[in-house]
């Protein structure tokens, strides 16, 4: 599957160190000790989070999705760039580095 | 659905089947109003629970979506909540186990911890610690130099097991106890048997210690019957289900037996045993309840257990347990005598760090307890005694329920 995207995302990131990840059989809980909020997630989104901390980038952990979920994949991307952004909103992630390649 | 059905019909969610195939529930989906068993579990402090083994049992598919999410909220929520709680409990040890002071971890932490098949499933008030009386005065020295502080003023929490403790940034408390049982009553559980019998146990990477499976679950039973009268909805049914499930094959239920009687308990034990059993389906072998020595129970005893298990909650916020005891009896006198040894815990139990009390002291530990009896519990007591608010077929029930087990 092809899809056209206008940029491509090569943002890294780490969990933050006062964020605690409560694992709940699948689904998960990120707690940020210092602003006390927490952010709940289905299983598809906890998958989201581990491929986001653990990949190179935004992209490969795009790349890794849409090989597990047979999905519409600008919905997926969407989803993901959703999910990130409010990780990184609520203090739940920290950015490594950004960097922005316009193909 | 009436309060008793909603009961019945959220312990066939949370029983665990024995064998694949025997959990149908018996109940027809379409007349479930859902709302109002969510509503219901929330009241008893187990929607995490109810929602766990609804998506276990694979019926998430008959919730309508916006329950659906209402439990999961509550899931996630309460997850949070004891992640925070854990986080808390591992500085307390950390601190506490610098400076040598042993502690077992009590209720809702070990159970949450332990027992429960994944910390989200049990919720949690406060965290419940036990430490050695002589250690009581050096252990909350030590909290105090890591932010906490006493949060009832030793003279007025003077009911002789327990002080209570809070950091000002967290809502939670820490009960510290020295003793599981307050004095004056007629059962008790000796603390240097728990000591004697506590096993090793990690959380959040600290050392600790739990109570043996069996004074953990004579615990629960006392907790559960005797300190609350079953008022505390079904969760503590459900601990106890899980802890009996969780050391299935280690439990002595001589020990407990034995133990359950010596201690004045064997009542309690027999009845709350009994109930697991009749609605959770708790694996009690059937001559551990025969051998508790307490007889048949009679059934309008289980009955009325029933209607406190099922209405408990509603009365969760009311006045002192003792109040109802004081209610229950009949003649003035015995009122009196039971207002000042339960409500006004005379005389009062001297507080491990305090000094030895002079009477000009005893006269400001009564004055004190006056002033906080008033400004806690004034607007309940009023409602109870001028509006008969918890109603008479409750306190009937309370007077039986309590008749019975100190009999």
């Amino acid at each position: 599957v092809e899809i056209e995207m206008t940029n491509s995302d090569t943002r890294k990131v780490t969990k933050a160190p006062e964020v605690l990840v409560q694992d709940l059989d699948g689904e998960a809980v990120l707690l940020n000790l210092d602003n006390g909020q927490y952010y709940g997630l289905d299983g598809v989104g906890y998958r989201m989070y581990q491929l986001l901390i653990t990949s190179d980038s935004f992209d490969s952990a795009y790349e890794a999705l849409i090989q597990e979920y047979d999905v519409d994949p600008q919905k997926l991307h969407s989803d993901l760039k959703n999910l990130l952004d409010d990780l990184i909103k609520y203090g739940l992630v920290l950015k490594l580095k950004q960097k922005t390649k316009i193909k | 659905m009436m309060e008793k059905e909603k009961s019945l019909f959220l312990f066939q969610i949370l029983k665990i089947s024995e064998t694949r195939g025997s959990s149908a529930i018996s109940f027809h989906f379409n007349n479930i109003d859902w709302q109002e068993i969510f509503a219901f579990s929330t009241f008893h402090n187990i929607e995490p629970l109810v929602f766990f083994h609804i998506k276990e049992k694979g019926m998430e598919n008959v919730l309508p979506p916006n329950i659906y999410q209402q439990f999961q909220k509550s899931y996630h929520q309460n997850a949070a909540c004891n992640l925070r709680k854990f986080h808390e409990l591992g500085q307390i040890l950390e601190c506490l186990n610098k400076s040598r002071l042993p502690v077992v971890i009590l209720k809702g932490a070990f159970l949450a911890s332990c027992v429960y098949s994944n910390p989200a499933l049990r919720s949690m008030q406060d965290l419940d610690i036990l430490i050695q009386r002589q250690s009581i005065p050096a252990a909350i020295d030590k909290l105090i130099k890591i932010g906490y502080h006493l949060a009832i003023p030793p003279w007025v929490n003077s009911i002789g097991f327990h002080v209570v403790l809070a950091t000002p940034e967290i809502s939670s408390r820490l009960e510290i106890h020295w003793d599981l049982t307050t004095p004056n009553e007629h059962y008790k559980i000796p603390s240097d048997a728990l000591w004697a019998s506590t096993i090793p146990i990690e959380i959040e990477n600290q050392q600790a210690l739990a109570l043996c499976p069996e004074h953990l679950i004579i615990h629960l039973c006392q907790h559960t019957a005797i300190n609350h009268l079953f008022m505390q909805g079904l969760r503590p049914l459900i601990d106890i289900d899980r802890t009996v499930r969780r050391y299935r094959d280690d439990l002595g239920w001589k020990k407990i037996i034995s133990l359950s009687s010596a201690w004045g308990l064997q009542k309690a034990v027999a009845l709350t045993l009994f109930l697991c059993r009749q609605y959770l389906d708790t694996p009690i072998p059937e001559p551990v309840l025969e051998n508790m020595g307490c007889g048949k129970i009679d059934p309008d005893i289980i009955q009325d257990t029933l209607m406190q298990v099922s209405y408990g909650s509603e009365i969760a916020d009311a006045p002192p347990a003792g109040l109802f005891k004081v209610q229950a009896e009949n003649k003035i006198g015995r009122k009196v005598g039971l207002f000042l040894k339960y409500v006004f815990c005379l005389p009062p139990t001297p507080y491990p760090t305090s000094p030895k009390r002079s009477k000009l002291l005893t006269a400001y530990y009564v004055f004190r307890r006056l002033i906080h009896l008033i400004g806690h519990y004034s607007g309940s007591i009023w409602k109870l005694i001028k509006f008969n608010w918890v109603g008479n077929e409750v306190r009937h029930r309370n007077w039986i329920l309590l008749r019975w087990l100190q009999e």
